[in-house]
């Protein structure tokens, strides 16, 4: 009965959290696990790495897991990169000189996070079975940037006091909560395990941006009326996916692992929800709409080798598709079926469904790569750490503060120790460098119509520590 | 087996994850928006006329919409004001759409009832449903659609009306564009256009002989 509530209890809570944000590239945050999370795993995050791990031990397993940790961003938008900048002494519509702060200078955000992980495994006391069943956030974010205070209260410029990021972000959260099932089998005599994996998915998207109906940064018209205005979008939709994966023993002390996991929907998937909109002097409306949410599929590959028993050697990596995701397009609901058509230019095409904003993305594939060690200090305690790379998937056209990514290099340091009888404890501390990107402020909109957004030009920093503390519970 | 103990860390590692985790509210951040963000002007009373001016003939109509007044809709309206007993009169209105761009006519004309003209010169356009081309869409190439469309004008003098527009956007956006504005400006030019068309206004001006 225990057992029961653990797996309600960890299902509710991932339900509810914002998920991580230790990103390996573009919004996957597939972090759990912390060191013992790779391809060739036999930790309870095989379930997603590579389900074919889940065969490689016996009995029964219990695993909880939060990730808990801090993210720091900083976003710098030079004043070259305001749109429509009048001179003082001028008159016109965009952004009035003497308020240039409004729209440039620093934006920043400090936001801890936390994430669980939670799953169940076992052989069911069948050798060479495992199976097994888990709750977790492989893709998502959260962000709350901080206000600019400059502008508390000042009702010329309403708006300002969100920050010079919020023409892409305020305040939001994506997450995809995968509740996975998963079955792996080993053939001895192949020193080969098989696994696969069904994932049902709930995907939610909750933000809120700065916009105005052109899709300028321009914070008043020519007389002077407010053009300011947001969007608050609320979507979501269940889909499936699967995972599978292979993990061959050449022999004793060396594991080679493959896995795949599909797109989510196997193919791009809408959100179902509402954009909540006041643009200038208008009221606040709500439009029924559905957002183009592609996901990536991601292929895994590793390699584990014991050269003397107290001691693991890991290298592993992925390659994530982030090139499907050309455009997150808001559609109207009722036009959805016609599909979200954008030219090259970024304008709805006549023929698509009818195009509310369009947000370019024009991302590309990323991979990555980790390599890492265990040592075994007695049979009841593991010391690890490890070394990663991971490449960025957001191209400099469509970087902005809404999803920031960069290339980036993390470190890792860990134990893992029996504390008690048939439990252990795991620690993981990563520490994630990322590389500072700069934009150079645009001499034309990179999009235009529907697609145009404010220059996103400027200095993007960022860095995220985080802590992985798990506990497993064999029986 | 005693469980207890991994009910007990399971629920401490929850329980701080729920205290760490970044809660967002992004909606409340949308109501503060619009808790701080101002409302329209209301347009103010119009005064008594001694005589109606005639604004039959063609006008540069612009309709400046409330989410950006810099980006009005153009139509050409072709007007036949009918003069009636007690100094009042009835009008005749058609508007032709015009390209956001070009200024060249695009889409069917919408033809309104003719409706009468109050002594103070204001008279009131209605139409149930709108549908402007993706041509004559100053923020996208969408084709807009609108329900429940009613243009309140007050003639000025024979060269100008203005005032103020209500209705649904219900495509690309729900919208409501109550708060919008128009002002039409006769041209003087030739009827093919060779004329030129004249400075649009999108709204009442401080003073309209001007």
């Amino acid at each position: 009965m225990r057992r029961i509530n653990l797996t309600i209890l960890a299902v509710a809570v991932a339900a509810t959290l914002a998920p991580g944000v230790a990103r390996a590239s573009g919004f996957l945050v597939a972090r759990f696990g912390g060191e013992q999370g790779h391809p060739t795993t036999t930790h309870g995050s095989a379930i997603y790495f590579n389900p074919a791990g889940l065969a490689l031990t016996s009995g029964t397993r219990i695993y909880a897991e939060g990730m808990f940790g801090t993210r720091t961003a900083s976003y710098y938008r030079p004043t070259a990169a305001i749109d429509n900048l009048v001179p003082e002494g001028d008159s016109g519509g965009g952004t009035p000189g003497v308020v240039s702060s409004a729209n440039s200078g620093t934006a920043t955000l400090s936001n801890p996070f936390a994430a669980p992980f939670a799953a169940v495994v076992s052989d069911l006391g069948v050798r060479n079975l495992g199976v097994g069943i888990g709750v977790y956030v492989p893709f998502g974010g959260a962000a709350s940037w901080d206000s600019n205070s400059e502008y508390t209260g000042n009702d010329m410029y309403p708006g300002a006091v969100d920050g010079v990021q919020r023409w892409w972000s305020i305040e939001g959260s994506i997450q995809s909560i995968y509740t996975t099932a998963a079955v792996s089998y080993y053939l001895p005599e192949a020193r080969l395990a098989l696994g696969a994996g069904l994932n049902v998915i709930r995907t939610e998207v909750r933000t809120i941006r700065a916009r105005n109906a052109i899709g300028t940064d321009d914070l008043v018209a020519s007389d002077g009326s407010p053009q300011e205005g947001r969007a608050l979008l609320d979507a979501h939709n269940m889909t499936m996916s699967v995972g599978i994966g292979a993990i061959w023993q050449p022999v004793d002390a060396l594991f080679v692992g493959v896995s795949y996991q599909s797109r989510p929907n196997f193919k791009t998937t809408n959100l179902k929800g509402k954009l909540t909109t006041k643009l200038g002097l208008s009221a606040p409306s709500e439009t029924d709409v559905a957002l183009r949410w592609p996901l990536p599929d991601v292929f895994r590959a590793g390699v584990t080798i014991r050269p003397v028993p107290r001691l693991e050697l890991r290298v592993f990596g992925d390659y994530v598709r982030w090139s499907v995701v050309d455009d997150h397009c808001t559609m109207t609901m009722s036009t959805m079926s016609r599909g979200c058509k954008i030219d090259d230019q970024g304008n709805a095409m006549s023929d698509g469904a009818t195009v509310v904003v369009n947000i370019p993305r024009r991302w590309k594939d990323a991979m990555g790569v980790r390599m890492g060690a265990s040592y075994w200090l007695s049979s009841a305690r593991e010391i690890f750490a490890g070394l990663g790379y991971d490449g960025s998937a957001i191209p400099d056209e469509t970087l902005g503060p809404d999803i920031i990514d960069q290339d980036k290099m993390t470190a890792s340091v860990g134990t893992r120790i029996e504390v008690a009888r048939h439990m252990r404890l795991a620690g993981t501390f990563t520490q994630v460098f990322y590389f500072k990107r700069q934009l150079a402020a645009r001499d034309e909109p990179t999009f235009e119509g529907i697609s145009r957004t404010p220059d996103q030009a400027g200095t993007y920093k960022q860095s995220v520590s985080v802590f992985n503390l798990g506990l497993e519970y064999l029986f | 087996m005693n469980t207890r103990p991994v009910t007990a860390l399971t629920g401490g590692l929850v329980g701080l994850a729920l205290l760490l985790s970044a809660c967002v509210d992004p909606a409340g951040k949308f109501n503060d928006f619009v808790d701080r963000a101002p409302d329209a002007a209301p347009t103010p009373d119009a005064e008594i006329l001694s005589n109606i001016p005639d604004v039959s003939g063609r006008f540069l109509f612009s309709l400046s919409s409330v989410v950006d007044v810099d980006s009005p809709f153009y139509f050409i309206a072709t007007n036949t004001l009918h003069p009636t007993m007690g100094g009042s009169a009835t009008i005749t209105t058609s508007l032709q759409p015009l390209d956001y761009l070009k200024r060249t006519p695009v889409g069917d004309p919408i033809d309104f009832e003719t409706e009468p003209v109050s002594l103070t010169g204001q008279f009131e356009l209605t139409a149930t449903n709108v549908s402007l081309p993706g041509a004559a869409n100053p923020f996208s190439d969408s084709t807009v659609e609108l329900s429940q469309v009613t243009i309140k004008p007050t003639i000025k003098n024979p060269n100008l009306y203005c005032g103020e527009v209500t209705g649904m956007l219900t495509s690309p956006l729900m919208l409501d564009i109550a708060g919008s504005t128009m002002g039409a400006v006769r041209i003087t030019g030739a009827s093919d256009g060779s004329g030129g068309m004249p400075d649009p206004v999108s709204r009442c001006p401080a003073d309209p002989q001007n």
